[in-house]
C-alpha cells in the first residue's frame, strides 16, 4: 500500500545527500505540476508573480535547505538599502551602495572564503587554525552578483529601483538561473515583468528543444566523459601519456557540456514560460584568441566582471600598464569567484596573463593578420591548448597532480596504447567526438536544425524525447552527477 | 567610478501595457496547443518511466534495459517498505515485498544450509607471513570507498593492492565466467579480497540459484588465502549471507550484516566515513581472525588515494 503522506513529506522536505536537480525524476515531475499551474494562472500578473517566487523558493530550499532564509534575509536588506540609496544625492548614494557591496560580500566571504582566509592567515602568521563547519549554500556566487548588479545599476541611475518587492523577489530568485546562471541583469529581465507574458508557439518548442539539447550535453556526454575523466585526475600515475591526453581533452568538453546543458535547459525552461534569460556560452572552443574565449564562455559572468569591475576599475582608459593592471585583477578575481583555492586564482591569474599577452600581440601586429586565413587557425589552436591546459589546474585536486598529468603526456607518451584504448574506450572516443562535431555546428546551422525540429511531427518529438531518457539511463552512473558550477 | 554616474534621469512612471490589437489579445489568452501536449508528454514520459522502474523483471529485452532511479522514499513507498534497495538491484528488491516475508525466506534458507558441507581444494593451514602481501580487493560498488581505505593500509604496512569494480555485479556475474581467475593471473596476489553479494539480498530460492556460482568463484581462487567481506545488509536478506559463510567458513568470511552503517543518498552504500569504519573493522578481523593473518597496522591518517583500479561495466 502506497504511503502517499509519507511520499508527499519526503518530496516536500529537503534531502542534503541528494539537493533537487534538473536532471533527476523528482525535478521531472515537480516541473509537470509547475507548468500545469503556471498554464493556468499565467495570465494574471500577482498570481503568476506570487507562484513562481513561491516554487523558486521551494526549488533552492530543496537544493540547500534552510539556507534559503539567507537568500530571503539577503535579498530582503539589499532591496531596502537600495531604495534608500534612491532617495538620497550624492555622498549618501555613495554610503548606501558601499553598504549593499559591504553586506553582500561579507555574506559571500564568510560562506565562501572564511576558511580559506584563515587558513591562509594562520599558515602566514603560524596560528592554529581549525577549518569551521561550513556548508556553502548552492548558487551563492550567482544570486550576489545579481543583487550586486541590480544595486550598481540602480546606483548608476542606469535603472529604476524596483518599486514591487514582488518582480524584484522573483527576478533574484527566478529558479532556472537562480543556482547555476546565468548571471540575468536586473535591465533585462525586471521590465519582462512588466509587461503581458506571451507564451508563443515557437518560443515552446525552442524551449523544449534546448532542453533536450542540454539533456544530451549534460546526463549524457558530460556524465559519461566524466566517469573516465575522473579515473585518471584522481590517480594519473595509473595511466600513460596517452590515456591522459584523453581525459585533458575529455574533461575540456565535459566542463563545457555540463555547464553549457545547465544553462540550455535553464534558458529553454524559462523560454517555456514565456521569459528570456540572454545567452551565456557561444561556441567557445571556435575562438581564436583568448579575448574571444572570454565573449564566448559564461557570457553573463564575464559581461558582469567587465561591467561592475574592469570598466570602473579604468578599464583601457588609463594607459597601457593601467589597462594589464585592470585585466589581472579582473582574472584574479573572477577565478576566486569559482573557488576558495588558490588552484582557481592560479586559473584566473594565466588566464588574465593570457588576455595580456593577447592585447600586446594585437598591438604589435596592428591587427594585420585577423584576416589571415592561416592566423586565425593558428590562433585557434593555440587559444584552445591554452584554455585546455588551464582546465587541468583548475580540475586537479592540487598543483602537482596538475603538473604531473602534463609531465605524463610528454614523458610517458605511450603511442601502442591508442588502438587499444579505442577498443576498450570506444563508447568514451565516439562521445568525445559527437561532442566536438555538435560544438562545431555553425550557430547559422543549429537555427536550420531547430527549425527543422520545429516542424516535426509532433508523435515524432515524443518518441525521440522518450528515447533519449532511456538513453540518458542506458549510459549514467550509479547515481546523478551534480552541476560542475553547484559548487561555485 | 564613471563621471556619469551621478547624472540625473527623470523617473519615469510604470506603464501601463501599450493597446493591444484585438486578434493578438486573443491569441495570448490562450497557451498554444503545443505547451499542452509538451506538458503530457513529460506527464507520460514519468508515468511510463516510473511504472517500469518498479517493475521486478528486468528481462523485457535481449538486453539490458535499464531503469530510471526513483528516489528511495518513493521506492520505499511504492513497496510499502522502511528501507531502500541498492541502485543496481531495485528489481529484486521490490520483488521481495509482494510475496512471502523476507524472514521466513532466510529461516526456511538457513535451516537448509546448515545442513551443507562443502570441499574445495583451498589451503586450510593458517599462513602469517604476510612481509609482501599484495591484495587483489575485487567485487562490486561497495569497493568505491573500502579501495580507498584499504590503500591507506597498504601505504602504512607496505603492501601493495589491486581493486577491480564491477559495477552491479553479483556472485551470478562472477560465477559465470573467469574475470577473477583473469585478475588473478594478471596482477598475482598474495590475498584476495571479494566484496559480492550486496546486489543479490533479497533472491528467491538462493540455494538453487547461487550455489553453482559461489562454487565457481571459490574454485578460481584456487590456493591464494582470501577473505570474502559480506555485503553491509541495510536489510534482512533471503540468505547470501548464510550460503557463503557455508562455503568458505567463519574463517574466510566477514560478515558486515553485523556492523551498522550510515548510507548515502540511495539509501545502500555506506558513506565514505562508514565505509572507511567499515575497512577498518575488516582490517581488524584479517590481523586477527582471518584463516590467514596478515598484519593490518592502522594508518595514522588518510591518505585519500585512489588505488589503481579497473573498471568493469555490465554487459549482456
Amino acid at each position: 500500500m502506497m504511503d502517499y503522506v509519507e511520499l508527499l513529506r519526503n518530496l516536500l522536505s529537503y534531502h542534503k545527500e541528494a539537493p533537487l536537480m534538473f536532471n533527476s525524476p523528482e525535478f521531472l515531475f515537480l516541473g509537470i505540476l509547475v507548468m500545469s499551474v503556471y498554464a493556468a494562472i499565467y495570465r494574471n500578473k500577482l498570481s503568476r508573480t506570487l507562484f513562481l517566487l513561491a516554487f523558486s523558493l521551494f526549488f533552492y530550499y530543496k537544493t540547500s535547505g534552510f539556507f534559503v532564509l539567507l537568500l530571503v534575509a539577503t535579498l530582503v536588506v539589499v532591496y531596502g538599502m537600495t531604495r534608500w540609496m534612491n532617495h538620497c544625492k550624492g555622498w549618501g548614494r555613495k554610503v548606501w551602495l558601499a553598504g549593499v557591496v559591504t553586506v553582500v560580500l561579507a555574506v559571500l566571504g564568510y560562506f565562501k572564503y572564511a576558511n580559506f582566509l584563515g587558513e591562509n592567515v594562520s599558515l602566514l602568521l603560524h596560528l592554529d587554525f581549525h577549518r569551521l563547519d561550513i556548508f556553502l549554500p548552492v548558487g551563492i556566487s550567482f544570486y550576489s552578483f545579481q543583487l550586486l548588479s541590480y544595486a550598481i545599476d540602480v546606483y548608476r541611475r542606469e535603472l529604476e529601483d524596483e518599486r514591487n518587492f514582488l518582480d524584484y523577489a522573483f527576478y533574484i530568485t527566478f529558479f532556472p538561473q537562480l543556482v547555476a546562471g546565468p548571471i540575468v541583469r536586473a535591465k533585462h529581465f525586471l521590465p519582462q515583468l512588466k509587461k503581458p507574458v506571451t507564451v508563443k508557439r515557437s518560443e515552446v518548442e525552442k524551449g523544449f528543444f534546448l532542453i533536450m539539447i542540454g539533456l544530451v550535453k549534460k546526463s549524457i556526454l558530460a556524465d559519461y566523459l566524466a566517469q573516465y575523466n575522473d579515473l585518471v585526475f584522481g590517480n594519473p600515475m595509473a595511466y600513460s601519456g596517452a590515456e591522459t591526453l584523453m581525459a585533458i581533452y575529455g574533461y575540456a568538453i565535459q566542463i563545457y557540456c555540463d555547464f553549457s546543458g545547465y544553462t540550455d535547459m535553464a534558458i529553454g525552461m524559462g523560454k517555456m514560460m514565456g521569459f528570456d534569460l540572454g545567452i551565456n556560452f557561444n561556441k567557445p572552443y571556435q575562438s581564436t584568441s583568448l579575448t574571444d574565449f572570454w565573449r564566448r564562455w559564461h557570457i553573463s559572468l564575464s559581461s558582469w566582471l567587465r561591467d561592475y569591475l574592469y570598466i570602473p576599475l579604468g578599464g583601457n582608459r588609463k594607459g597601457k600598464f593601467r589597462t594589464y593592471l585592470n585585466l589581472m585583477i579582473t582574472m584574479l578575481l573572477g577565478g576566486l569567484w569559482h573557488g576558495a583555492n588558490w588552484k582557481f586564482i592560479f586559473w584566473g591569474g594565466m588566464h588574465g596573463l593570457g588576455l595580456v599577452v593577447d592585447k600586446l600581440w594585437r598591438k604589435i601586429t596592428r591587427g594585420r593578420l585577423e584576416g589571415n586565413f592561416f592566423a586565425r587557425i593558428l590562433g585557434w589552436f593555440i587559444t584552445l591548448h591554452f584554455v585546455v591546459a588551464l582546465w587541468i589546474f583548475f580540475r586537479a585536486d592540487s598543483f602537482s597532480t596538475a603538473c604531473l598529468m602534463i609531465q605524463r603526456v610528454f614523458t610517458a607518451f605511450d603511442w601502442t596504447i591508442v588502438p587499444v584504448f579505442y577498443q576498450t574506450r570506444s563508447l568514451f572516443v565516439w562521445l568525445l567526438v559527437a561532442a566536438v562535431l555538435i560544438h562545431a555546428i555553425p550557430s547559422s546551422r543549429f537555427s536550420k536544425v531547430e527549425q527543422a525540429y520545429i516542424r516535426t511531427p509532433f508523435l515524432v518529438k515524443a518518441v525521440a524525447f522518450i528515447l533519449l531518457i532511456q538513453c540518458i539511463l542506458q549510459l549514467h552512473t550509479s547515481e546523478v552527477q551534480p552541476f560542475i558550477y553547484f559548487q561555485f | 567610478m564613471d563621471n556619469n554616474t551621478e547624472k540625473e534621469i527623470t523617473p519615469v512612471p510604470e506603464q501601463p501595457p501599450a493597446q493591444e490589437p484585438p486578434e493578438q489579445k486573443k491569441q495570448r489568452k490562450r497557451l498554444p496547443a503545443i505547451y499542452w501536449g509538451y506538458l503530457m508528454l513529460l506527464a507520460v514520459t514519468l508515468t511510463l518511466f516510473s511504472f517500469y522502474a518498479l517493475k521486478a523483471d528486468d528481462t523485457t529485452f535481449s538486453f539490458e534495459l535499464k531503469k530510471m532511479e526513483l528516489p528511495s522514499y518513493a521506492l520505499a513507498a511504492a513497496s510499502g517498505r522502511e528501507a531502500v534497495p541498492d541502485s543496481a538491484a531495485p528489481a529484486e528488491a521490490v520483488a521481495e515485498s509482494a510475496a512471502e516475508p523476507v524472514e521466513q525466506v532466510w529461516a526456511d534458507t538457513a535451516a537448509v544450509i546448515k545442513e551443507k558441507h562443502y570441499n574445495y581444494p583451498f589451503a586450510d593451514e593458517p599462513d602469517d607471513d604476510s612481509c609482501s602481501v599484495r591484495f587483489l580487493l575485487i567485487g562490486d560498488s561497495m569497493n568505491e570507498f573500502l579501495r580507498i581505505r584499504l590503500n591507506d593500509y597498504c601505504i602504512a604496512n607496505g603492501y601493495k593492492m589491486h581493486c577491480v569494480i564491477w559495477y552491479g555485479s553479483s556472485t551470478k556475474q562472477y560465477g559465470t565466467c573467469d574475470t577473477l581467475a583473469h585478475f588473478i593471473r594478471k596482477f598475482k596476489p598474495t590475498y584476495v579480497l571479494l566484496t559480492i553479494g550486496a546486489n543479490e539480498l533479497f533472491i528467491r530460492d538462493i540455494i538453487k540459484h547461487r550455489t553453482p556460482y559461489v562454487q565457481h568463484i571459490i574454485n578460481q581462487i584456487g590456493n591464494i588465502p582470501f577473505v570474502w567481506v559480506g555485503p553491509p545488509n541495510w536489510k534482512n536478506d533471503t540468505g547470501i549471507n548464510e550460503l557463503i559463510l557455508s562455503h568458505v567458513g567463519s574463517s574466510r568470511y566477514f560478515e558486515s550484516k553485523k556492523l551498522s552503517f550510515k548510507r548515502c543518498s540511495d539509501g545502500a552504500h555506506p558513506t565514505k566515513s562508514s565505509a572507511f569504519n567499515w575497512m577498518d573493522e575488516i582490517a581488524s578481523y584479517l590481523s586477527t581472525s582471518a584463516l590467514h593473518p596478515v598484519v593490518m597496522n592502522h594508518p595514522d591518517t588518510t591518505y585519500n588515494k585512489i588505488p589503481h583500479t579497473t573498471i568493469l561495466k555490465m554487459v549482456r
